[in-house]
């Protein structure tokens, strides 16, 4: 009966924006019972944004939504349960010290007289859930002793408590084994066979190809491929994803000297890292590319002295390094804008000016600790007006800033200082075109001076904007190939990354 | 216009108005030079702690053990004394354990990650018991020497000695804070303590020193409060504890935006002590004292609230 059911959800016209973004574009969608429809598209093209909705965690902007040929407003986590919804979100959310029934339960306790929970009967349905999985759990565990791949199936098992017609998963599989996810798709199958509508969001397009019926792709919000998955090839579908290719970088590409600032050998995290080695020389720009979890995150963690727990060694400008914080790193001249400019790149409440001050204190120190305040503001003038940075007054918090500026104003940070590694993770999220074109350009006169740079990004787009003298690939912990500058294009990238 | 006015100088508006009213009801008692001497005196030993708590609350962290610092320092100080230690040697021995307590709350706090709040109040606890073992839970006077006391009793040039300790320190800190490199760092720690780590501030190292300078004004506290009573007590610095906090907040809703100031704690304290002093000229029982003064904490949350709603 597969595809051939009744229809039993619709999704007409939705719509959604934030701040400076449109999430979702006018995306429509039909889900029939017993069809596992797989939901794909680039970090940002707007899946989560799309079953958050249906979880009535954000509210759409347009658009209706149907179930059982009836319109819903799924204004709150409660209506879309209501209406027999069942989730598991991209995020573990666990209670750590309860055990396995009441964290599968939570929330939604069965319960005996004057609201005494009903241990046996719930612990009673755990197990047949598990057994129906053929998945062995000790049900009185508590949950912060489970491996992390046992707490997602617990996760899993959550939205297999109630009775269900539909189910949305987002990305469940990123923390199982290849045993796990067996289990996980032959159950999925199973339920589908039943009649539950299935929604399944994931990056790993074998994954899509082996369980899904039909396809959805998703590009900066808007719906841009539907069809059943025997219509389209794997390079067609990631064509889709990615969109048709762009013009050429026109950054001129630096000469590499022959000094190399940083050696990085058999870098290992149990669980993050596998035997990372690269190196990188002045004047080279390394882009470094993967998915959330592939460990490109935790490579510039190590080299900011932020991680300290790890095997391997690093050697900087020929020396040995081992930073144990960061700064540690900063006073031998590593240097960088972190992943998250809002948390981790600034105050956001301190000025432009205070900001700017706080890697460059010993620079600008006189008797008594004094801070040499209007020297430093000439200078982080100079560098403002440098770098086209638009604000109305340096004493101005940042948060008054542009997205762009206030990445250009981490950015000055460092170049008020002298520093041979800068490392960029992720460094144009919530960045405008111009303002990112600018960034780059930025990026390559640096490495034209001599600096190295790494640039880590999630982006498929800014990899080949930028055109890195050679890209790394990251998948699960390891590198999974290098590029050359002339080899870089969408579809060996991805390969790499997605394991073809 | 008058809503901007309130909250840009709502809480200087309050200090003004409470010496007004004071004035007018009791000009020739309250309105004089002498009285206002006399109140920097009364003040001092709060501000001193209060000045602990602006460097504490700059850091977002909590140190519930000002209280016990006082006691101690009093309780060890005259210990030491009357067992025939010099009074310099005895306060630079208590400066010196004080050191090591405030090292101690420091590591437990930055070091070891735990939660500031519960850590100083347990280390806190626990010095309180030793204070009271020092000094068998009796109240130390006799054997103390004279020279000690001209700290708090003595005045240099008509000026309270006391004072003008409590003056230096409020320069140093406000030097220490707002002008040097140490000063940006300890802001930065309390501002986004992640985006000063990843800017190569060491921030285990700003909060150590941070408690461990608390707990010096706390122990320079203790010196001065043992001094001014001639005696020494194990419960003797039990109100200074929430009045230092009390003054610090009221302090973050002048002159610096929403941040702790040293500047604004001194008003903070001046607002606190002048209802005490006032009060008191007037007759009014000790206990409406206390409500006063919790009123005016509350009303100087809400002010600060209401600019930081202001912002956002």
């Amino acid at each position: 009966m597969k595809g051939n059911g009744k229809v039993i959800l619709e999704m007409q016209g939705i719509s959604k924006s934030f701040p400076g973004v449109k999430a979702l574009d006018n995306v429509s969608l039909t889900l029939k019972e017993g069809e596992i429809i797989g939901l794909v598209g680039e970090n940002g093209a707007g899946k989560s944004t799309l079953v958050k909705i249906l979880a009535g965690i954000y509210r759409p902007v347009q658009g209706r939504i149907f179930i059982n040929d009836s319109e819903v407003y799924l204004n709150y986590p409660w209506d879309a349960s209501k209406y027999g919804l069942a989730f598991v979100h991209q995020q573990l959310n666990m209670v750590p010290v309860f055990d396995v029934v009441d964290n599968a339960y939570l929330g939604r306790w069965i319960t005996k007289q004057l609201g005494v929970c009903d241990k046996t009967t719930m612990r009673k349905r755990i197990e047949e859930i598990c057994k129906s999985f053929n998945f062995s759990l000790d049900t009185t565990m508590s949950i912060k002793n489970l491996s992390i791949s046992d707490q997602w199936m617990v996760q899993i098992i959550r939205a297999f408590v109630k009775n269900m017609q539909i189910l949305v998963m987002d990305e469940p599989t990123a923390a199982l084994s290849d045993e796990e996810v067996q289990l996980l798709f032959e159950t999925v199958q199973k339920i589908s066979k039943q009649g539950t509508a299935i929604i399944y969001v994931s990056h790993k397009l074998n994954e899509i190809f082996k369980l899904c019926d039909r396809i959805i792709v998703l590009r900066d919000g808007k719906k841009v491929y539907e069809g059943l998955k025997e219509k389209i090839s794997r390079i067609e579908l990631i064509t889709k994803i990615i969109g048709e290719e762009r013009k050429e970088s026109i950054f001129p590409v630096s000469e590499i000297g022959k000094n190399t600032i940083i050696e990085v050998e058999n870098l290992s995290i149990p669980n993050k890292l596998k035997e990372v080695t690269f190196n990188l020389r002045e004047g080279e720009i390394l882009g470094v590319y993967g998915l959330q979890g592939s460990g490109r995150t935790e490579v510039a963690e190590v080299l900011f002295g932020i991680r300290t727990q790890y095997e391997g060694s690093m050697t900087l400008m020929g020396k040995p390094f081992k930073p144990c914080n960061p700064a540690d790193a900063v006073s031998v001249g590593v240097a960088l804008v972190p992943e998250d400019r809002m948390n981790q790149g600034l105050i956001l409440r301190y000025s432009i000016l205070d900001n700017l001050a706080l890697p460059n204190l010993l620079q600008y120190v006189a008797k008594f600790g004094y801070f040499k305040d209007q020297k430093f503001r000439t200078n982080a003038v100079k560098i403002m007006k440098k770098l086209k940075v638009s604000y109305r007054k340096i004493e101005d918090s940042v948060e008054l800033l542009s997205g762009g500026n206030q990445q250009k104003v981490v950015l000055s940070k460092w170049l008020m200082k002298n520093f041979v590694l800068l490392i960029f993770d992720e460094p144009t999220v919530g960045v405008d075109v111009g303002a990112r074109r600018h960034l780059y350009y930025l990026i390559h006169s640096l490495a034209i001076k001599g600096h190295g740079i790494i640039v880590i990004s999630s982006d498929i787009e800014e990899m080949i904007e930028i055109n890195p003298n050679k890209v790394m690939v990251m998948r699960e912990g390891a590198i999974s190939g290098f590029l050359q500058s002339e080899q870089i294009d969408r579809g060996r990238i991805l390969n790499l990354c997605y394991g073809g | 216009m008058l809503k901007l006015l309130l909250k840009k100088y709502g809480t200087l508006l309050a200090l003004f108005g409470i010496i007004i009213l004071f004035s007018a009801l009791r000009p020739t008692i309250f309105f004089t030079v002498r009285n206002f001497i006399n109140i920097t005196q009364q003040i001092s030993i709060l501000m001193i702690v209060a000045i602990g708590a602006t460097y504490i609350l700059t850091i977002s962290e909590f140190d519930l053990s000002f209280a016990s610092i006082v006691s101690f320092t009093g309780v060890s100080v005259a210990v030491m004394m009357v067992s025939g230690i010099t009074p310099w040697l005895s306060i630079l021995l208590s400066m010196g354990l004080c050191l090591g307590f405030g090292l101690f709350n420091g590591i437990l706090v930055a070091k070891l990650k735990l939660p500031s709040f519960v850590t100083t109040l347990a280390t806190a606890t626990s010095l309180g018991g030793i204070t009271f073992w020092c000094s068998k839970g009796t109240i130390i006077f006799s054997g103390i020497p004279d020279s000690f006391l001209i700290i708090g009793q003595q005045s240099v040039a008509g000026i309270p000695i006391a004072s003008i300790i409590m003056l230096l320190l409020i320069f140093f800190s406000w030097y220490l804070l707002s002008k040097t490199i140490f000063g940006r760092a300890v802001y930065s720690v309390g501002g986004n303590q992640i985006a000063a780590r990843y800017s190569g501030i060491e921030i285990n190292k700003v909060k150590i020193i941070v408690f461990i300078i608390a707990a010096l004004h706390s122990n320079i506290a203790g010196v001065v409060l043992a001094s001014k009573l001639g005696s020494a007590h194990p419960t003797a610095g039990g109100g200074y504890l929430l009045q230092s906090y009390a003054a610090a907040f009221l302090g973050t809703t002048v002159f610096k935006e929403g941040e702790a100031n040293i500047w604004g704690t001194f008003v903070g304290a001046l607002i606190i002590g002048i209802l005490a002093n006032g009060l008191t000229i007037l007759n009014v029982p000790y206990f409406l004292q206390d409500i006063f003064t919790g009123m005016i904490i509350i009303a100087a949350l809400i002010v600060r609230m209401l600019r930081k709603s202001e912002v956002i």
